[in-house]
């Protein structure tokens, strides 16, 4: 778990939510993606529009930069940081409404939202099709923020929330797993939730078993459940 | 499916690079044009291909995803890491990165953030210094990359395959390397065959030939069996190409002839990213 990229950002009080997940070969990437989960959920970072988006995203690259190892450092360090750090995002916020909620969502990269209706569709967000997944996804980098960098890769999508309603926030590995075998698949999609409202030990171990199986890369995973209950309060549970 | 196999710190793989270093590398690119000698550019692509091989196993730390073995033939055969890697054989890559025989100033540009470049004076790490001394013993080299996989692979049975990187401007001056090259492309792991590739350099002007997937309108003896010699690039590599810019088709061989220092560096960039890291 010490070496785990992907990081979750949850904030109650503002019904804001974050998955994100450093890139393998980056340098940092546990701690840019924690900054960039906890910024979208403290509004560090702000939805708004691309153009404040990638100024809050700059003021975050600074902080991160400022926060490198002092003193004399090897070589391979210094280049490293050099050539900065990258992590995919999906950040969701949630508004409370009096009739429906509605949630607005954005993605850079392939982290992904699936939205399960109570009246048993679903829809996901960026990516449908488990094929999409590549090894060379959108990142957010910390030498890569200019709102012309961001732009043309940020993605954006929004949607009503209703009573029994389920919103998963994935990233990539889970994710791609998810759409190949639950997608299609009511009864494996069921199974899959309850293993997520069982707890860190029982997604842990479907984890350990669909890796082993073939069925899952062997890549960090992160799910946040977001649930609607029947008096629409809406309960968010972390399994990671 | 081959070559699908993890890189992890508990699976790595090698790379096992064979640089001429016999007299003839001393002469310049391309019958003369620019001052390039062939012998410089090998040594700065490999010293770059290492920098990059260290980054990319660089977290806080150096990640031993990768071990690397450094050979060189002409007046001597053997390990051609300079410094306090001197003689050795297979070395993991956080040992590369911790000793570099010394570090230089280089001006380098790199990102301000918001789209521009701003110059600065970095450190860039030598492993290896040009040589171009004796005649091209090419099968002794082949003999000693040879031994050192045959350890690796009984190691590591189920690594991702490991990569040789033949770079050479010549003829063989001790024998057909033909037989010695199919045998190291002929180990395996259970992930599949080691993956061997061959980039011949040239001081003559003559039209190169880069990852053909037939032998048909190769100059000579030599090019056939340096072609003979080189694996089919799996899928993998071949899609890095095509992130470079290259199109390589199905069946293409890891073998360039009569290439020069760009057909150099895009050779190691092509043979040293399998992206499979965890």
């Amino acid at each position: 778990m010490s070496e785990c990229e992907d990081a979750i950002g949850v904030n109650l009080a503002a019904l804001r939510f974050a998955v994100t997940d450093g890139a393998t070969e980056a340098y940092g990437a546990r701690r840019w993606a924690r900054y960039l989960a906890t910024a979208w959920v403290s509004k560090d970072a702000c939805e708004a529009d691309d153009a404040a988006y990638a100024e809050g995203i700059g003021i975050l690259a600074r902080r991160f930069e400022t926060r490198q190892p002092t003193g004399p450092t090897p070589w391979y360090v210094e280049a490293k940081a050099r050539q900065g750090s990258f992590a995919a995002l999906l950040g969701l916020s949630i508004a409370p409404a009096a009739q429906h909620w509605s949630w607005e969502a954005i993605a850079i990269g392939d982290c992904s939202l699936v939205h399960l209706l109570s009246e048993g569709t679903q829809a996901s967000f960026p990516i449908d099709d488990p094929r999409e997944f590549g090894s060379h996804p959108a990142e957010i980098g910390t030498t890569h923020f200019s709102r012309e960098f961001l732009a043309p890769i940020l993605r954006r999508e929004a949607g009503v929330l209703c009573t029994g309603d389920v919103l998963l926030l994935m990233t990539d590995a889970i994710a791609q797993w998810y759409l190949e075998h639950c997608k299609t698949d009511k009864m494996r999609a069921g199974e899959f939730d309850e293993t997520l409202l069982s707890g860190p030990s029982a997604f842990e171990r479907l984890v350990g078993r669909e890796r082993e199986a073939g069925r899952l890369r062997n890549d960090d995973v992160a799910v946040l459940r977001i649930g609607v209950d029947p008096v629409e309060e809406v309960s968010p549970r972390r399994t990671r | 499916m081959p070559y699908s196999a993890e890189i992890s710190r508990s699976n790595p793989t090698c790379f096992v690079i064979i640089m001429d270093q016999s007299g003839s590398m001393a002469d310049v690119f391309g019958g003369g044009e620019g001052n390039h000698r062939k012998a410089d550019t090998l040594a700065d692509v490999v010293n770059r291909t290492l920098h990059d091989l260290v980054l990319r196993c660089t977290k806080e730390e150096i990640r031993n995803y990768f071990h690397v073995a450094l050979l060189g033939y002409g007046s001597n055969v053997g390990s051609a890491f300079a410094g306090s890697l001197a003689g050795r054989g297979m070395v993991p890559i956080s040992d590369v990165g911790e000793y570099p025989a010394r570090l230089e100033d280089r001006s380098k540009k790199v990102p301000d953030g918001a789209g521009g470049l701003v110059e600065q004076t970095v450190r860039f790490p030598i492993w290896v210094e040009p040589h171009a001394n004796g005649s091209t013993p090419m099968c002794a080299a082949l003999d000693e990359a040879t031994s050192l996989l045959e350890q690796w692979l009984r190691e590591h049975p189920n690594c991702f395959p490991p990569v040789v990187l033949h770079i050479t401007d010549g003829d063989s001056t001790d024998g057909d390397p033909k037989s010695k090259g199919q045998g190291i492309g002929g180990m395996r792991t259970s992930d599949g065959p080691v993956l061997v590739y061959n980039c011949h350099v040239s001081s003559d002007r003559s039209a190169k030939i880069a990852y053909p997937n037939n032998a048909d309108k190769l100059p000579n003896d030599f090019a056939k069996t340096l072609f003979e010699m080189s694996s089919i690039l799996p899928s993998e590599f071949r899609r890095t190409g095509a992130e470079l810019g290259r199109q390589l088709d199905e069946g293409a061989r890891g073998f360039v002839f009569n290439g020069d220092a760009v057909e150099l560096i895009q050779f190691f960039d092509i043979g040293t990213r399998p992206a499979n890291l965890r």
